[in-house]
């Protein structure tokens, strides 16, 4: 443990960094990948994500919990970016495109394509901070004593959203 | 097209999709770039500040030092016990649980204790809700009440993990066993919440609350653990409860140490004790079944320890 503090401790503030990319860059990409329409805009909004990270970083200002900040500063991004748009569409072909990447037969990936299309679909239909509260806690594999953090919100919220979401969404994706 | 989407089942496997490798390794160079463009403004001296120390080191040494106090148990400690959620005793309620819980070292003790533990939590925060009015609620008391759901979440949820670790290390029946006896203790949590012992036509929010989580950690064991090996499993035990203590049943339960909760929430209800009586004979009946099932599930866990003795040994680590 000593060790390894000792260690960063000579890191340059860069490498940190680029450290933290590697810790997280694969989460924030599909959290971002999951709320925006579009596997451009997603990849455009995780490099914003992380390029205005470290212009806070490089200005010395403190950042405690990294991981959260970039949820948060995604966050944002995204909100901007649906700010003057009205309503989100989904494409099938998009959302289960890394699908293909997965070796699976051909009947198996149609499946699974038409399911996350219309969790998808479903989850873009919810309130914001539902579905934004669901893809943390089940895409993200976020605790909720840290999306409480992330969002602001009570424990006891969070698992309530949780639990009304998921409900609603079954209810709807099996009508 | 008529099977049952469940969408926890999907999300979680949404995310275990890849992620685009390519686009991640050229943003990665893209950034390494970038910062050699946009060095930091000041020089920093200790980058990892920046990023927040790392502040758990310190509870180490403290526990150590605190786990033969609290272990021998003194005055404070005992008195702590009946402490409720809001109380200045109760931090050091669940810091004696913890410590505890720490020093068993049998990982079904371990098992058994969080299950019980839990139980208490849901027993806690019915007697304060019964006590207080929710609206009067001090934000202490509020506070206190989201820890005791908390501690609640997180003993279902190192339960859980705990049977995710078995199933890992291969041992997956008793994986199942865990996992089927955390779901009978869950049914029997929600029985606890759904039957109030005062009469009380409203639900209230932690009741809410401490459901949703139960279902929330329904749905993980599902995503974790195949729902009819889980069910078959459960059928088990529960034959075992009853072929076992059906017939000692009604003497032991007049035992059930039950009794401190009640002393709190009779004390301020007389307004309600003509209803309470009312349904008191049927109240009482669930609430020792619960506890008698619980105390039957726990049983069920050492019973099957001791069978698989030779077995099980290696994973006591």
């Amino acid at each position: 443990m000593k060790e390894k503090s000792r260690k960063n401790e000579q890191m340059s503030l860069e490498n940190m960094f680029l450290q933290a990319y590697d810790n997280h860059s694969a989460r924030i990409s599909r959290h971002i990948f999951f709320r925006v329409d579009g596997k451009e805009i997603a990849e455009d909004l995780t490099s914003e994500t992380f390029f205005k990270t470290w212009q806070y970083l490089r200005e010395g200002r403190k950042i405690k919990n990294i991981a959260g900040f970039l949820y948060q500063t995604a966050n944002n991004l995204i909100i901007d970016h649906y700010r003057g748009k009205s309503k989100r569409s989904v494409s099938l072909d998009e959302i289960a495109e890394p699908i293909d990447n997965l070796r699976r037969s051909n009947e198996d990936i149609v499946d699974i394509k038409i399911d996350f299309a219309l969790v998808k679909k479903h989850l873009d239909l919810l309130p914001e901070v539902y579905s934004k509260i669901v893809i943390y806690r089940f895409i993200d594999g976020l605790s909720v004593s840290e999306i409480k953090k992330l969002t602001g919100k009570s424990t006891v919220n969070v698992y309530v959203i949780i639990h009304r979401a998921i409900k609603t969404l079954r209810k709807n994706i099996n009508e | 097209m008529n099977k049952k989407i469940n969408p926890k089942k999907i999300l979680k496997k949404m995310s275990g999709l890849p992620a685009d490798e390519q686009f991640l390794k050229s943003l990665r160079e893209e950034l390494a770039d970038y910062m050699k463009n946009t060095p930091p403004l000041i020089k920093i001296k200790n980058p990892e500040k920046l990023f927040g120390a790392r502040s758990f080191n310190f509870k180490m040494p403290a526990v150590f030092g605190l786990i033969a106090i609290l272990l021998s148990g003194g005055t404070t400690v005992f008195a702590s016990q009946k402490s409720l959620p809001g109380e200045t005793l109760y931090p050091i309620k669940l810091l004696v649980e913890d410590v505890r819980l720490a020093a068993t070292l049998n990982p079904e003790a371990k098992i058994e204790s969080r299950i019980a533990l839990a139980q208490k939590r849901i027993e806690e925060i019915q007697t304060v809700i019964s006590i207080v009015q929710l609206e009067q609620t001090t934000e202490k008391q509020t506070l206190a009440l989201e820890s005791a759901l908390d501690n609640f979440n997180s003993q279902l949820e190192t339960i859980l993990s705990d049977a995710k670790k078995f199933k890992n290390k291969g041992s997956v029946d008793k994986a199942y066993e865990v996992a089927a006896g955390l779901e009978i203790s869950m049914d029997n949590y929600r029985k606890l919440v759904k039957e109030p012992k005062n009469e009380r036509k409203v639900k209230i929010k932690y009741e809410e609350d401490v459901i949703s989580s139960i279902d929330n950690f329904e749905g993980k064991m599902k995503i974790e653990f195949d729902d009819d090996d889980l069910m078959e499993q459960k059928r088990i035990i529960k034959m075992k409860f009853y072929k076992n203590d059906d017939s000692n049943d009604e003497e032991n339960d007049e035992n059930h140490d039950k009794d401190d909760f009640d002393d709190y929430s009779n004390d301020d209800e007389h307004a309600d004790d003509e209803d309470e009586k009312e349904n008191e004979g049927e109240d009482e009946i669930d609430e020792e079944d619960i506890q008698a099932n619980i105390l039957k599930t726990i049983d069920s866990y050492k019973n099957n320890g001791k069978n698989k003795d030779g077995k099980d040994n290696d994973e006591d680590d």
